[in-house]
């Protein structure tokens, strides 16, 4: 049975539309019994929205899918699971307070006399089970007390244990450390030789280098190839999520930047996730800074802001050390645009007037009594100078777009002319329109002579808007790129850990 | 005008109702509720619970509760009479009995906020258990007994507090409409007051934007602390009796008075106006109780009805406005989806 390499799941054709926007185009994807197949893309690829539609949380607008052969008609996450595909997703669905064996059969529960749940019977399939597959996991042991990599593999027992054919792993290692990782390939190794069939998502090519079989490549909601192991390459994997090297061609004119104004940070270290960053921040530039989701860089500014304390290393502004106190520095001018905007940008049941004010109390008021007027006119001028709509100050900012959200908590920053902007992905979930005006103001905002730096997951903003871009990897800064020689692809690469000829090589 | 609009607008008009409702009851049910003696009772429980309730407010905007005002009323309303009272009624002792309640005010309120903001322990389980402590205290030091100060001839500082009457009004209730005052001061006003709403809207914004939310926790509780100890001198002057059971249950009836003024008990959204009114209306509704003769055992009885119609409409209230429909609401709107879609398909 093993390693028959049979087609086990097919999909032909899937298409699938929101709101009059197609996001898959006859998406056609295969998956062989015994073989991890990757499945790669960029943000907003589709990636995301096959799995769905695949495990039945979306249902498709057209095409067919087959397991074993045989046509299924999936619906629901019910039809999904009876199909025999289980997801691990991102966030683990553990109840951390019960035994392992009660979350593997939450929900499942083998009946024994009088319709009551036979824990016994349970417990011995649990061990069985473990057994079989040499986790080193105690049956009994309470979720909690494990780490996140053993909650990983409860849930891929969870999955065994209804006899999954497919097991789909949603970037599995988001949340583990190195260590942790290296548990989970070994288990996947170990999965694949018994007959499994992994459809594993990631944006890391060094995991997905070392695990995949074959691999399916998607852009824009189309597959555009699948490559077999011997073919798999970075750049080749790189060239084809990305369509085309895109460069920056618009007519950019460097311009000098402003050495009396210097934010310098030297080998620095957070936790495990930074490991001795170093680098200068000149004032009139945007400093950019790329890297994979998690690999760091929200940690990097919240330390350079004082909202996060270094282990090691220091950061120093004109000389001085920056305080660990974020009050200290927004008095030196330091600011931060964060990036979960809901949670930490604005505050949403107070008004535009309110959430400019918070950042300026200083401003408006120099005694602790806050004068009306200044109170009123530094809302009024932000809500004209950024065009925050609709432009009424006593609106609660919650009721705002996305994008006029992002115009509040930018421009009450802009309002106090920061020396140091701090910028965590500014452009999420905000529109394209609204988009062009923040990257203008923040450009206005370097030159005049200001310190900016932004973190972007987002490719072609990081390439357009930076003069300078510094890509972090495995927790140091990997290469350095100039405006002028980058491309989106060497952006990937120095994320995943492979030297360009692009960038600067700096480790 | 536009703090106009917003006292008669909204869910303001719901609560105009309410009261005009009340006011209906009460004239059909008894005449007295409209005599100017009964007008002076009514207000003097509204001044009690009316400072009580700005202290709250503070709290209650940072996102958290003090259960424990009513013991702390009856603690700093025992050290005042008992003071007054052992003194052989001299200025020292009323003025050291006066210190001590408020220097308790501020040790409890302390107290509460290193605990809640520092050891980061649940705000419900710290005022809980402080006020069954703060109440066995009372105990200890009263030894279970009631202090029954007696009137003074010449000035009586003790009777004064909760008895004289300036401008035709009692003392009370100017010391509410000035720790109101002093109140919406500083909630609009002050930066202190501003950025307790930031806090209680979102905790980790308002740390990002450098406000030590700590700080502002601490002093969110001790001010309650104080504003509960300030009114429990008051009433122990008013009913010229102190004891254990003094305000005993008034965390309720003030937490009541939020929930009807449309505090937003979750934090960051509330207004001194809503305090006022929320007193207003329990002091009415006390009152009511009292006029129309329902037995003292079902007046819990009402404020929990009153308490669970103030809730469904809060809840309804913003859930409307969020947009969020039932789910009976949204079974209809598919299955009407469904059908149309079935419909076209058939074209």
């Amino acid at each position: 049975m093993a390693n028959d390499n049979h087609v086990l799941l097919e999909c032909k054709g899937i298409m699938k539309q929101f709101n009059g926007i197609q996001v898959l185009k006859n998406v056609d994807l295969e998956v062989r019994s015994g073989e991890v197949h990757a499945l790669m893309g960029e943000n907003g690829a589709g990636k995301s929205t096959i799995i769905k539609i695949i495990t039945g949380v979306y249902t498709r607008d057209g095409g067919e899918i087959y397991m074993d052969g045989k046509m299924v008609n999936i619906q629901t996450r019910q039809d999904s699971r009876e199909a025999g595909i289980s997801v691990i997703y991102q966030e683990l669905s553990l109840l951390p307070a019960l035994t392992v064996t009660e979350n593997i059969y939450l929900g499942q529960e083998i009946k024994g006399k009088f319709g009551l749940p036979d824990w016994k019977a349970m417990r011995k399939a649990t061990k069985e089970l473990i057994d079989r597959y040499n986790f080193d996991i105690d049956p009994d042991a309470i979720v909690e007390t494990l780490g996140m990599a053993k909650r990983q593999m409860v849930e891929i027992l969870k999955a065994l244990a209804v006899k999954a054919k497919l097991i789909i792993m949603d970037e599995p290692t988001a949340s583990l450390a190195a260590t942790e990782a290296e548990t989970l390939f070994n288990t996947i190794d170990f999965l694949r030789s018994k007959g499994a069939a992994i459809l594993y998502i990631s944006h890391r090519l060094d995991e997905v280098y070392r695990l995949s079989d074959r691999l399916t490549v998607m852009r824009n909601g189309e597959n555009v190839g699948v490559l077999e192991k011997e073919e798999i390459e970075p750049r080749r994997v790189i060239e084809m999520m990305i369509g085309h090297k895109l460069k920056n061609t618009d007519d950019y004119v460097r311009k000098p930047v402003n050495d009396a104004n210097i934010l310098e940070v030297k080998d620095l270290h957070y936790k495990n996730m930074l490991k001795g960053i170093s680098f200068t921040a000149h004032g009139g530039e945007i400093l950019g800074i790329g890297g994979l989701v998690g690999s760091g860089r929200t940690e990097l500014i919240s330390c350079i802001y004082g909202a996060l304390k270094q282990d090691s290393g220091t950061i120093t502004y004109n000389g001085q050390p920056t305080s660990h106190h974020i009050l200290a520095n927004m008095k030196k001018g330091f600011g931060l645009v964060p990036e979960d905007r809901r949670q930490e940008g604005f505050i949403p049941l107070l008004s535009i007037q309110q959430n400019f004010a918070l950042a300026s109390y200083d401003q408006i008021a120099p005694h602790g009594v806050v004068s009306s007027k200044k109170e009123i006119e530094l809302a009024e001028r932000g809500i004209k100078d950024y065009d925050v709509r609709p432009p009424m100050r006593n609106l609660p900012v919650g009721n705002l777009s996305g994008g006029n959200q992002q115009k509040v908590v930018l421009g009450r920053w802009l309002a106090r002319h920061p020396n140091v902007l701090l910028l965590d992905e500014p452009t999420a979930g905000v529109d394209v329109g609204v988009r062009a005006d923040l990257y203008q103001y923040m450009r206005e905002l370097a030159d005049e002579g200001h310190i900016v730096i932004m973190v972007s997951s987002d490719l072609a903003e990081l390439m357009s808007v930076s003069d300078r871009i510094l890509v972090i990897h495995d927790g140091v800064f990997f290469e350095e790129f100039m405006h002028e020689n980058v491309t989106q692809e060497a952006i990937l690469l120095a994320g995943s850990g492979v030297h360009t000829e692009e960038g600067r090589a700096l480790c | 005008m536009l703090k106009f609009k917003r006292f008669m607008g909204g869910s303001w008009g719901q609560r105009a109702l309410l009261i005009i409702i009340i006011f209906v009851i009460m004239a059909i049910g008894e005449r007295k509720f409209f005599t100017s003696a009964n007008w002076s009772s009514i207000l003097l429980a509204i001044a009690i619970y009316g400072i009580m309730a700005c202290g709250m407010l503070f709290v209650v905007l940072i996102g958290g509760m003090d259960l424990s005002i009513g013991s702390m009323a009856a603690l700093s309303g025992s050290l005042l009479a008992m003071n007054w009272f052992n003194s052989g009624y001299t200025t020292a002792g009323f003025a050291k009995g006066l210190l001590l309640g408020l220097i308790a005010g501020l040790v409890v309120g302390l107290l509460h906020g290193v605990l809640v903001a520092y050891l980061n322990l649940p705000f419900f389980v710290v005022t809980l258990a402080t006020q069954y402590l703060i109440y066995g205290f009372v105990v200890y030091i009263t030894q279970g007994g009631f202090y029954y100060p007696a009137r003074q001839t010449g000035f009586d500082p003790f009777a004064f507090m909760g008895n004289a009457k300036f401008l035709g009004l009692a003392m009370p209730v100017w010391f509410f409409i000035i720790v109101a005052l002093i109140t919406g001061f500083i909630l609009m006003k002050t930066t202190y007051g501003r950025r307790l709403y930031a806090v209680g809207g979102s905790n980790r914004a308002a740390e990002l934007v450098g406000i030590h939310t700590r700080r502002h926790t601490i002093i969110a509780y001790i001010i309650c602390s104080l504003c509960a100890a300030f009114a429990g001198m008051i009433l122990v002057s008013l009913n010229m009796v102190a004891g254990c059971t003094t305000a005993k249950g008034y965390e309720g009836t003030v937490l009541l008075a939020m929930m009807v003024g449309g505090i937003n008990l979750a934090g960051g959204e509330g207004d001194i106006f809503g305090a006022v009114f929320g007193a207003l209306f329990v002091g009415i509704l006390d009152n009511m109780q009292i006029l129309l003769g329902i037995p003292s055992d079902y007046n819990k009885t009402i404020q929990g009805v009153i308490i669970l119609i103030a809730v469904a409409l809060n809840v309804y209230q913003s859930r409307k406005a969020a947009g969020i429909i039932s789910p009976g609401k949204a079974r209809r709107l598919a299955a009407k989806a469904a059908k149309e879609e079935a419909a076209a398909a058939g074209k």
